[in-house]
């Protein structure tokens, strides 16, 4: 494991190594192309085939402002079912995401590649249903049964996060304008609304909300197309 | 072409991580007990333990305490809105049974992800079906159970 991140290391540096290299030569004569890019996180489909208690969508742009400089977001709509034995219930919402991306890859003339570091932050309202529960109770001498399931479900509704998020992402162009792209997102929840005598324990788009830890992680796998507006 | 699959290996390790937040620890406190203190009828500021006691759920073959205290646990009942429990003593051979009725009402509070709810318990109320056999008085010191580091029933004897 420590081999792998000293692997991983170097080559990060060979990479900054190469990259100045490359900048005299490389950044005054070539156009680059401006325009808004447009996707879809094709990751999501991908797990609603193989986890029948998911459901998402996620949609992704970027706008380029300056060589290496974007505008993005993602805007998506999660809903998960966790059925656990303490608690079984289930989140559904909408999040967006907005903020920039860095590209700190120089691209040979004519090629359009990314690695990009971005910044988000990020904003989801949803709603979070009790299905049942456990009651704790240490003592069974009752010999009662301590698993309830609700009849009638307890929705709360009106719930909100708010997170600031880290991204480390590539993007290829794999054809002319079209790119394909997958970013690992690390994020820290900086507030949300708890439903009352319950938890957050899952928001869309940030995924599983831990007790004592504000940190969650995500990835996307993404594939857009940029329409293109002009060039410099 | 490497250095992506670098990264693809780091993510999947990232996100494969089990959380200490999925498993509920043993000394997480589940639903409290109700907690009695034994006091002397002629002095109610001293604790007096009772001989032999033995405490069981009407409706129930097993005791849940048995032997000499002056203080107990009892569990209610979580899906029922009454527990009905035997406190027998035995002084000098004599076997005395005395029963009391509690009745409550309840709420479900939320622990966390891995250990779900606990119930606490509201309203306290006691009443005894017999005429007074050994136990004087009852006396509910607070009708709200919620933890168990409070004395919730003193009775005295």
């Amino acid at each position: 494991m420590l081999k792998f991140y000293i692997n991983f290391l170097i080559l990060l540096f060979c990479g900054s190594i190469w990259a100045q290299n490359e900048i005299k030569t490389d950044s005054i004569a070539t156009e680059v192309r401006y325009g808004i890019r447009l996707g879809i996180d094709i990751s999501k489909p991908i797990r609603m085939f193989l986890d029948s208690d998911y459901k998402g969508l996620e949609l992704v742009g970027d706008y380029r402002l300056t060589r290496n400089l974007y505008l993005a977001g993602e805007l998506g709509n999660e809903t998960k079912k966790i059925d656990r034995d303490a608690v079984n219930f289930e989140t559904s919402g909408t999040y967006i995401k907005l903020g920039v991306d860095y590209n700190v890859y120089n691209n040979w003339t004519g090629m359009d590649n990314l690695i990009v570091v971005g910044f988000r932050y990020g904003f989801s309202q949803h709603a979070q249903t009790l299905l049942g529960y456990n009651l704790l109770n240490n003592n069974h001498y009752w010999k009662e049964d301590n698993r309830l399931d609700l009849t009638t479900p307890k929705r709360y509704e009106g719930l909100n996060g708010h997170w600031i998020e880290l991204q480390l992402g590539f993007k290829a162009e794999l054809f002319r304008n079209l790119y394909m792209g997958i970013s690992l997102q690390m994020h820290r929840l900086v507030s949300d609304k708890d439903p009352e005598n319950f938890e957050n324990l899952f928001i869309p788009g940030f995924n599983k909300v831990l007790t004592n830890n504000p940190y969650g992680a995500g990835l996307n796998y993404t594939i857009s197309y940029q329409l293109p507006i002009y060039k410099k | 072409m490497k250095r992506y699959a670098f990264l693809f290996v780091l993510m999947v390790c990232s996100l494969s991580s089990c959380e200490p937040d999925d498993i509920c620890l043993a000394e997480t406190p589940g639903t409290p007990q109700l907690i009695f203190v034994f006091y002397d009828a002629l002095q109610p500021g001293i604790k007096k333990e009772v001989p032999n006691l033995q405490v069981k759920g009407v409706g129930l073959d097993t005791d849940t305490h048995s032997g000499t205290t002056d203080s107990i646990a009892v569990p209610l009942k979580i899906n029922d809105n009454m527990t009905t429990v035997m406190f027998t003593k035995t002084d000098n051979n004599i076997l005395l049974e005395e029963s009391i009725r509690f009745t409550y009402s309840s709420y479900d509070r939320f622990i966390s992800r891995a250990c779900g709810y606990q119930k606490n318990f509201t309203t306290l109320g006691a009443e005894r079906s017999n005429p007074a056999i050994w136990i004087e008085n009852i006396e509910i010191l607070t009708d709200t159970i919620s933890d168990i580091k409070t004395t919730h029933v003193k009775i005295l004897h």
